[in-house]
């Protein structure tokens, strides 16, 4: 029988032993399915895009004093010579996927000490209060203490305004998943500010600078249930904007969000 | 073949291909971490649990698109055989791996919250009905269901009891999840990443996929143009130009495909689809006096189409008879593991 005959006659059976030619071929075959695999692998984990420049330090407790505030989030407004007014705002959330208003709510317009882990992302800063008990403790501070803590008085701003962005449920987007926005991560999103976290509207530049917008309804109530439907997807929001001391607030009718 | 089951029949073929197999995932999964972690470090780290759920996901869709695409090489090249002949699996690992990315999924996307993570799976990002913010989880857990019905069944002793025709039926569903995987990556992922990469490569998954298909699917039309018409004998051809051992598959208008096997001056004609898995014989050859089907190594007796003993499998064996130096076939099937002789090529005279 010639060699061509022989080549051609090559016959794999898997429960006999595997011809040389045959062998052969099945190794380079195998190995280049392998590497073709490897380079999908290399090539998409490499072009993944930032997940931007949040963190989450779990491993280290941070205490805040300041005026704790409900209305309508959960926050506590803290010195912070950094800030224009000697005043910033801590969002507060509460572990896992919740919000803390109602574990604020008894402290609403006291100063107070908070422990938890602190979340940062462009600037602003959010806190996971810790679960133990003694996490939330009531101060007395000096009268003039607490007036400078007082509640920002609020400005308003142009109005309206169109914002082109994402609605994001804060915590995951400032640092406790990276990333924390985006499609993929909508239904997280939908469970978070579902349990209470503040939604905030993001809105990006040119340059892909971020602006931060807390989002309220138009009395200046929470916004959560309304926020939901639109987490996660590009958006064009029509609202009014107000400073509320170092927070831009955002007051949305729920019918003048366009998705894009 | 089996007169009893077992989990796996092992042999050194399927342990080497499960090792590659099993080598190739962990492989993946490590290069796909380790650049992960090497592209954005220190602020900018994306979260492991992500990029877990990432390299877990592009893992189960490429294994998808090398399951789909062994089947048509393997019918344009039967070099690719032993990438067929346990691709079982390969579709079982991909469920693994694919069921390991959801459950990440649920355990981090939908856990820590409200509601029960599988309340929260089927109740936030569902809406069909709103535009622009197709849901696509819900397609991924379609497309997970049906690699979990088919990694299931994937067993010999499903495919003995179902039928070998249910069986296929069943299986042959791999490409409505097909399109469920490239739904739920387009209505995803690809909403959220902005690198044109991504699209990129899974327009060339899908192409190849197509392609391969079309290819192979031409490749059987050009067989089958070839069918004679049923009428009472068909004219089989010169047999002595298969080579020995071997066969040709011959098409008759309204009959599955046929194999007419050579062994030395004997003809015999089996139908030529395999009692397993529907292999094609009329590729197989003939090993220790029994046909072979190319796919799993299946064994049938030439002249009565019966697998040896203890072997209890049996597929439809054909009339023969020689007519001026021509085998002739009668279309007609014989019930499955008739004995026929087989005809002789030269041979003048009748021999049935």
């Amino acid at each position: 029988m010639s060699t061509d005959q022989n080549r051609h006659d090559e016959f794999f059976v898997g429960y006999l032993p595997t011809p040389q030619r045959v062998r052969r071929f099945a190794i380079a075959a195998s190995i280049s399915l392998v590497a073709g695999a490897a380079l999908v692998g290399i090539v998409v984990a490499s072009m993944q895009q930032s997940p931007g420049m949040g963190t989450w330090d779990t491993s280290t407790a941070t205490t805040f004093d300041g005026l704790a505030l409900v209305d309508p989030y959960a926050m506590l407004r803290v010195k912070d010579t950094t800030a224009s007014g000697g005043v910033s705002t801590i969002l507060l959330v509460s572990e896992g996927k919740f919000g803390a208003a109602d574990r604020i709510r008894p402290f609403h317009g006291k100063a107070v000490r908070i422990r938890g882990t602190i979340l940062r992302r462009d600037g602003r800063r959010m806190l996971e209060v810790s679960s133990e008990d003694n996490a939330v403790e009531l101060l007395n501070p000096r009268e003039s203490a607490l007036s400078e803590l007082a509640p920002a008085p609020r400005s308003e701003m142009e109005s309206p305004v169109s914002l082109r962005g994402e609605m994001i449920d804060p915590k995951c987007y400032i640092g406790a998943m990276k990333p924390g926005g985006g499609k993929t991560h909508k239904a997280c999103a939908q469970l978070c500010v579902g349990g209470g976290i503040p939604p905030m509207f993001v809105t990006r530049d040119s340059k892909g600078r971020e602006s931060y917008f807390l989002v309220v309804l138009q009395d200046g109530s929470a916004a959560n249930e309304a926020a939901i439907p639109f987490l996660g997807d590009p958006t064009e929001i029509i609202g009014e904007l107000e400073l509320r001391g170092d927070l831009n607030v955002l007051r949305i009718d729920p019918k003048k969000i366009v998705r894009l | 073949m089996s007169v009893g089951y077992v989990t796996v029949q092992w042999t050194r073929s399927k342990r080497v291909y499960d090792f590659v197999i099993a080598g190739g995932v962990l492989a993946y999964l490590a290069v796909f971490f380790a650049i992960g972690k090497l592209t954005w470090g220190g602020q900018q780290a994306i979260s492991d649990e992500i990029l877990l759920i990432r390299a877990l996901a592009t893992c189960a869709i490429t294994l998808l698109h090398i399951v789909l695409c062994i089947g048509p090489l393997a019918r344009l090249s039967p070099r690719f055989l032993p990438l067929l002949y346990n691709r079982r699996h390969l579709g079982v690992t991909t469920f693994l791996v694919a069921a390991l990315h959801g459950l990440v999924v649920l355990g981090y996307y939908h856990g820590f919250g409200r509601v029960n993570p599988l309340v929260s799976l089927f109740t936030n990002d569902i809406d069909f009905l709103v535009a622009g913010s197709l849901p696509f989880q819900i397609l991924g857990v379609a497309a997970l269901v049906i690699l979990a019905v088919l990694a299931a069944t994937s067993h010999d002793f499903w495919l003995k009891n179902l039928s070998a025709r249910t069986w296929k039926s069943i299986h042959m569903s791999v490409y409505a999840c097909y399109a469920l995987v490239i739904a739920h990556v387009a209505f995803g992922a690809l909403q959220s990443e902005r690198s044109t990469i991504y699209p990129i490569l899974l327009a060339v998954g899908v192409t190849t996929v197509t392609a391969l298909h079309c290819a192979a699917g031409l490749k059987e039309r050009r067989i089958d143009s070839r069918s004679s018409p049923a009428i009472a004998w068909v004219d089989l051809g010169d047999c002595r130009e298969i080579p020995d051992g071997r066969a040709k598959s011959v098409r008759v208008a309204g009959q599955p495909r046929i194999a007419v096997f050579r062994s030395g001056d004997c003809i015999s004609v089996v139908r030529g689809v395999c009692a397993h898995q529907g292999g094609p014989l009329a590729e197989g050859r003939i090993i220790d006096g029994c046909i072979t089907c190319p796919w799993h190594g299946w064994q049938y007796r030439p002249a009565d189409g019966q697998s040896p003993p203890p072997f209890q499998e049996k597929i439809v064996t054909y009339q023969l008879h020689n007519h001026i130096g021509r085998v002739m076939l009668d279309p007609a099937p014989l019930p499955p593991g008739t004995h026929v002789e087989p005809a002789r090529i030269g041979s003048p005279s009748d021999v049935n």
